[in-house]
């Protein structure tokens, strides 16, 4: 049950009999007839509950790109049905205008479509949809509310993308294809191709040149084929925001990006996002869909306030990969990452592997090292300082072992590893 | 019907919480409405209990000091009691504006504290026909009340023998009455040096009366010497009695809305039901509202300053001054190439040739005595400051 304006003028214009008329009995009777034409106007209106309502396919959208709701209404009671629908999302969702206006005659169909917008990554789901009729004067209706249940995964914003063709361009750069070539330990012979000026001298060919008496030169090319295993921790230091965004979301882009890169370099990439255990895994995908599976699978995942168990990462790492290849931790460097086992862990991988330690920082620590305002500030900054040598203490542990830590602002943290990965392709450690 | 149909027809409540990052199941709206119509049936029997409370509760007493329904010490209800039992018909009253209502002429109305009425109140209790007692007089003006008599003097409360004619004052023989005393044109009884604790004149057919002391009144006062044949005589001249105890928030005479746009009743009504189908029309919502179920997050930067606080509280100066120091070694180590290992003096030669200081004040800085104040660490913190980018000069 509900009322309009309409009722509240009916209402008003009672103000007209009752000042010439100024009795009690005049409010009462208008208050009567106000009450019988309300209750009949409801009473007439067309039922909500006769309404079959469905919602369109949601497909998946990537964070700050828009997604359209569409809900199809069927009138399946007698009476024409007036009204209104709202289709109320999560609001994160973005869902503005979510109100439409309804007119359906018995027995037909409409459709209505709300502009979603969402702001969130992760899966957004729609509360109910309300659905008020009214009735043929227009003054009262009824109201009901329905779950229509759907959900619209968001998919991370992979704003890092825009570093992608610099990046490529570098690896072209390493590949026999173009005119530079890379001699390294780790370089795979690839072929034999004619001298032309500005080849190193170094690479000519002399028993093929003999052979084939012309100049000829060897070309090389990155490794392809190498394994790269990005373990994403989602564990509590992952929760902490760095200025507007969770640490994850920054490790989510670098790895997006560095799943990118290396898919392009002809490795093949594997994700894994753990805490206590597994919240999501892609491997063996096929280079074609690793971008858009990837992105899928990290999409629904949230940081959660619980300690990383590292030993199920080096057991997952030891179940995934029988031969050498790239693991990539991404988490956190604290003071606290040697009691709950990263160091030792990365060091055991370390032996095994070529690990990666990629690390978010915080903008706001060097501000607070830096504030001399009040004396608060000063004890701030020395906190700021003290934290930092934690962190470079624990940075050097890593180091020694034989880890390389990335530790970057979050913004920067994806191409610093997307240009990690490519020195250690160029030098040949994967 | 039978007792196995009640159960299964009773209203369930299903209590459903939210797990932490999920979002709670949709309630069906047949279980929402159980709900509501469980919580009208609930907020209907709390009002009742709470009127039928009140109801038993309530007083039919008052604590208001001079009122004829306050049995206490400073009440005057065996006065207006006497009264009732003789015939005189008592009405109570608190404003101005049921007080000139109700003293009619041939009735007598009782004002308690007349001086601490505002002008305007005065002036309109002035043109009432009825006899008028004035009782319980203080420091206040009674100017636009009546011109015959003022408030001179106080006096002790005492014992006093009548020292007039006024047949009242004849037949109380004597009163026991203290505090203000009137003086002016009138027949004066029980005096005091030229003023007295009770007088009387007549204005045309209108007798006035003035009691001085409010305390001849109370319970307590009323059965002391003549007090009660002096009270009791005055206000029971007539049998309708108008007893007016001024309540101070009275607004008679200032100008409220209703009084600039005098309305009848039933529009006021009429009204007041456009409001309630206002509140009806925007009060109910088009669906319930959606909350956001909140990821956990937590500023990084909150760890850093709940360490520092920490500091400040402990006045960890020497620990905070050793954190600065260390940071700023390990941040010019690589910038003057110092190994990690590097002892002291090692430390201070480098710095020395970097920034063309003397060993004295680089040690001064880097290994002198912790400071112990916050001026101290100020200037600690200025000193490596300086020193960090004479180095980065360098």
């Amino acid at each position: 049950m509900s009322i309009t304006w309409r009722a509240v003028a009916l209402a008003a214009l009672g103000l007209v009999p009752v000042l010439l008329l100024p009795q009690m009995a005049t409010v009462g009777t208008w208050l009567l007839i106000w009450l019988a034409l309300v209750i009949l106007d409801a009473a007439l209106a067309a039922s909500p509950a006769k309404v079959a309502i469905t919602r369109g396919r949601l497909p998946a959208v990537r964070l700050t790109e828009p997604a359209t709701s569409t809900l199809t209404l069927v009138n399946t009671g007698g009476r024409r049905l007036r009204g209104v629908v709202r289709d109320a999302w999560q609001p994160t969702a973005g869902a503005e205008r979510n109100r439409h206006p309804l007119d359906i005659q018995p027995g037909e169909a409409r459709r209505v479509s709300t502009p979603l917008l969402p702001v969130r990554r992760g899966d957004l789901l729609p509360h109910r949809v309300t659905l008020r009729t009214l009735g043929p004067l227009g003054i009262a209706g009824r109201q009901r509310s329905i779950p229509v249940p759907g959900t619209l995964r968001v998919l991370p914003e992979f704003s890092s993308r825009r570093h992608l063709p610099s990046r490529l361009a570098r690896l072209r750069e390493m590949d026999g294809r173009s005119a530079v070539n890379v001699r390294g330990p780790g370089t795979e012979f690839d072929s034999l191709r004619e001298y032309v000026m500005g080849d190193d001298v170094r690479a000519i060919d002399w028993r093929a040149t003999a052979r084939r008496q012309e100049m000829v030169v060897r070309t090389w090319r990155p490794e392809r084929d190498r394994r790269v295993l990005i373990v994403l921790d989602t564990a509590r230091l992952s929760a902490a925001r760095l200025g507007d965004a969770p640490r994850l979301d920054a490790g989510i882009e670098a790895a997006l990006l560095l799943t990118a890169l290396a898919t392009r370099a002809g490795d093949r990439v594997e994700l894994v996002a753990v805490d206590r255990e597994v919240r999501a895994r892609v491997s063996g995908t096929h280079a074609s869909a690793v971008m858009s599976t990837m992105a899928a699978a990290v999409a629904p995942v949230h940081p959660r306030l619980v300690e990383p168990d590292w030993t199920l990462v080096a057991q997952l790492v030891r179940d995934r990969l029988s031969q050498r290849a790239l693991v990539v931790l991404v988490t956190a460097v604290e003071a606290s990452s040697v009691e709950t086992g990263l160091v030792q862990v990365a060091a055991t991988l370390a032996g095994d592997h070529q690990v990666v330690v990629a690390s978010a920082t915080d903008p706001e620590a060097e501000a607070l090292r830096r504030g001399r305002e009040t004396s608060a500030d000063l004890f701030d900054a020395a906190a700021a300082e003290r934290a930092g040598l934690e962190r470079r203490a624990v940075t050097v542990e890593l180091r020694r072992a034989g880890v390389e830590v990335v530790e970057r602002l979050p913004d920067d943290l994806a191409p610093a590893l997307a240009d990690t990965y490519l020195a250690l392709k160029a030098a040949g450690r994967l | 019907m039978s007792s196995t149909d009640t159960a299964t027809s009773a209203p369930t409540i299903v209590a459903r919480g939210y797990g932490a990052g999920e979002r709670g199941p949709e309630t069906s709206t047949a279980a929402g409405r159980r709900r509501t119509v469980t919580i009208v049936v609930a907020v209907v029997a709390l009002l009742l209990v709470a009127v039928l409370v009140a109801q038993l509760t309530t007083r039919r007493t008052s604590d208001v000091a001079y009122a004829p329904d306050n049995p206490d010490p400073r009440g005057a209800r065996a006065a207006a009691q006497v009264l009732e039992e003789q015939g005189v018909d008592v009405t109570y009253v608190r404003t101005t504006a049921a007080a000139i209502a109700e003293a009619e002429a041939g009735s007598t109305l009782l004002v308690l504290d007349a001086d601490t009425l505002r002008p305007e109140q005065q002036q309109a209790i002035a043109e009432v026909e009825a006899d008028i007692v004035l009782a319980n007089l203080g420091g206040g003006s009674l100017s636009a009340l009546t011109d015959r008599i003022e408030i001179d003097s106080y006096t002790q409360r005492a014992s006093r023998p009548v020292d007039c004619e006024d047949e009242h004052a004849v037949a109380a023989e004597s009163i026991t009455a203290g505090g203000a005393v009137v003086s002016g044109d009138v027949e004066t009884c029980f005096q005091a040096g030229e003023s007295g604790l009770y007088a009387t004149w007549t204005e045309g057919d209108q007798t006035w009366r003035v009691l001085t002391d409010g305390w001849m009144l109370t319970n307590t006062g009323l059965p002391v010497a003549g007090n009660a044949a002096l009270v009791l005589r005055s206000l029971g001249a007539h049998d309708r009695l108008v007893w007016y105890v001024p309540d101070p928030n009275d607004g008679f005479g200032t100008e409220t809305l209703a009084d600039q746009f005098p309305l009848p009743a039933p529009v006021v009504l009429q009204l007041f039901l456009v409001g309630v189908a206002i509140v009806l029309w925007r009060g109910r919502r088009l669906g319930p509202v959606v909350v956001e179920p909140l990821p956990v997050q937590v500023k990084a930067s909150e760890t850093t300053r709940g360490r520092g606080r920490l500091y400040r509280r402990a006045g960890a100066h020497a620990h905070a001054a050793a954190a600065l120091r260390a940071g700023f070694v390990a941040r010019v180590a690589g910038r003057v190439g110092l190994p990690s290992h590097a002892g002291r003096d090692q430390v201070v030669d480098t710095l020395a040739r970097a920034s063309g200081r003397s060993h004295e004040s680089i040690f001064d800085v880097l290994y002198g005595p912790p400071p112990t104040t916050d001026e101290g660490l100020g200037s600690l913190t200025q000193a490596l400051d300086t020193l960090e980018s004479e180095v980065q000069r360098a």
